[in-house]
């Protein structure tokens, strides 16, 4: 199947580059930490809504509570429907983040 | 964003698609739409729009190329456009429906009527349910009705093509026809299926003007080779999938009560309600109801469209255990639906004083059966006293309205339970069984009350 990356998003490009800043070096360490899974959690947000939203309202996933074998089911289908374009990588983003946000369990 | 700043985005994005291990036929597709882009220039639809959402100029016409069918992606096109939100709403207002509704998502518009505002005998066009699997065609919006024509054919001897002013010409009926989504009740599943979580209320009862379907599969003349329906309509389909595609076993199609409708309660259907012309199909899974209907093909086995394979619609052949998803062969088509009731009043959490006379109403339906008795308990199941039903349904397949009159002697806590059963001697469950996509939702409905001290 052919797969379209989805340009990487800025903010995580820049994470990865991201130099430790020598200091008070635990919280500015924890600082940093909760700063990065922040972006990241943004980051997963913003790719599972341009995603979904390329051809749906987002409320058809948010309105949903389902376990992550359910989320992989909707995502096959939705492979199966068109969305080709995520590596398989920015798939499990998108799976791990609905079933933090709108799911349960694994 | 110039010309020359978009090339350079191009540029770089590339260069961090291949970084990030893309494939070389990604890298293909990322060319062939970056070129479609730069090629369609000033054509690019929400530029603007794009670069807010930080991916740069250009995706749009990408996603085109790869959605192969000229669908603009949504989100980017409303950024620019606003196409998302005015449809729906165009949608709404077209059919004026009403301040209360719940709607689960708006693209697809999908719409349902909380059980108090479901207290009318005949459900006006500004309360009924709206259920979508994709879009709501624009020439419907425009109640634009020119070019439309119904074709029939397959299994038929004389393929059959009829135009609104031949059908309009026709015997017509009227109807009082209950529609019901499949997946309402969805909400009452533990855990919860995949799907639009339908609580009580995607069900409407409204009154349908049309053609008996038979009265035209006679005019093209059924072979014996048909067996099964397919339906279509002209409705723009959201992603790269082919039409949503329901059918029904033949006897049902030639039933009387299943009608090629044009009109609702009296008026042009609403956009949103299937403009021009839909089927009703009472008693079975809305979706077979086909909106903005155009085609009927005859079909010599079951049909398998989009909607009729898989898990879609479709129950399993034994009782599962919750959670549990059987074999894809384990599964068979859904429907009609079962006996069922919902409470239209008092609406939940109403506050009762002692020894006061609270007037319980609700309608039931029972598809392809009839209602023989509604049965009301205000003690979790303990007890059950039997409602008033009023009279019979206008014609079968409408459904028919039960009350009852109330008092609470103490105070406290209740719950008003109310739970149908049809002339086979079938009724509702108190809990509610399980299947993978959570249709034939029937648990008996509860309204939680509260008397004061």
């Amino acid at each position: 199947m052919k797969r379209f990356v989805l340009p990487p998003l800025m903010g995580v490009a820049l994470l990865a580059l991201a130099v430790p800043v020598w200091g008070d070096a635990i919280s500015e360490e924890e600082q940093q930490a909760q700063e990065e899974k922040a972006e990241e959690v943004s980051a997963t947000k913003q790719l599972f809504e341009q995603t979904c939203s390329a051809c749906h309202g987002i409320r058809q996933a948010t309105n949903q509570n389902l376990n992550r074998a359910d989320w992989h089911w909707v995502m096959d289908d939705m492979e199966d429907y068109g969305m080709t374009w995520l590596t398989d990588e920015q798939r499990e983003d998108i799976v791990d983040y609905l079933v933090e946000n709108h799911g349960y369990g694994d | 964003m110039t010309k020359k700043n978009d090339n350079q985005f191009w540029d770089r994005l590339r260069g961090k698609t291949e970084d990030a291990g893309a494939s070389p036929e990604t890298l293909e597709v990322f060319d062939e739409a970056v070129s479609r882009r730069r090629f369609m220039g000033s054509m690019g639809v929400g530029g603007a729009a794009l670069t807010l959402f930080g991916f740069g100029a250009g995706t749009d016409a990408a996603m085109r190329g790869l959605f192969g069918r000229g669908l603009i992606p949504a989100a980017w096109a409303d950024e620019a456009n606003g196409v998302e939100d005015d449809q729906a709403k165009a949608a709404m207002s077209d059919a004026s429906k009403e301040s209360g509704l719940m709607v689960h998502n708006d693209r697809p518009l999908n719409v349902e009527t909380p059980p108090h505002m479901l207290v009318d005998e005949v459900t006006p066009a500004s309360r009924h349910f709206v259920r979508n699997n994709d879009l709501i065609p624009q020439q419907a919006l425009d109640r634009d009705a020119s070019g439309w024509s119904l074709k029939i054919d397959g299994e038929v001897h004389d393929e059959l093509e009829v135009g609104l002013d031949d059908l309009k010409s026709m015997d017509s009926k009227d109807l009082v026809l209950s529609i019901e989504c499949g997946g309402n009740g969805r909400a009452n599943f533990d855990p919860q299926p995949r799907g639009n979580p339908w609580d009580r209320g995607a069900i409407g009862n409204a009154r349908w003007t049309g053609v008996p379907l038979k009265d035209l599969l006679e005019r093209a003349g059924v072979k014996d080779s048909a067996v099964y329906t397919a339906h279509e309509g002209y409705e723009p389909i959201l992603g790269d999938r082919g039409p949503f595609s329901r059918g029904v076993p033949i006897e049902k199609a030639m039933e009387e009560h299943t009608i090629v409708a044009y009109q609702m309660n009296g008026e042009d259907l609403p956009a949103a309600h299937g403009f021009p012309v839909r089927l009703v199909v009472p008693g079975w899974y809305g979706s077979c109801s086909h909106k903005w209907l155009t085609n009927i093909t005859l079909r010599d086995q079951e049909h398998d469209g989009r909607g009729m394979t898989g898990y879609s619609y479709r129950m399993p052949k034994y009782p599962v255990a919750p959670g549990e998803r059987p074999p894809e062969e384990d599964m068979k088509v859904g429907g009609p639906w079962l006996i069922k009731s919902v409470i239209t009043g008092p609406e939940k959490d109403t506050g009762l004083e002692r020894g006061e006379t609270v007037k319980v109403t609700g309608h039931a339906w029972a598809g392809e059966d009839e209602v023989a008795e509604v049965w009301i308990s205000t003690d979790f199941g303990l007890n059950w006293e039997k409602a008033d039903l009023k009279g019979d349904p206008v014609n079968k397949y409408a459904w028919v309205h039960f009350e009852k009159e109330l008092s609470f002697e103490n105070r406290g806590y209740y719950e008003i339970w109310a739970r149908a059963v049809d002339d086979k001697g079938n009724t509702q469950p108190i809990v509610q069984p399980w299947n993978p996509r959570g249709y034939d939702g029937n648990v008996v409905h509860r309204i939680p009350v509260t008397v004061a001290a």
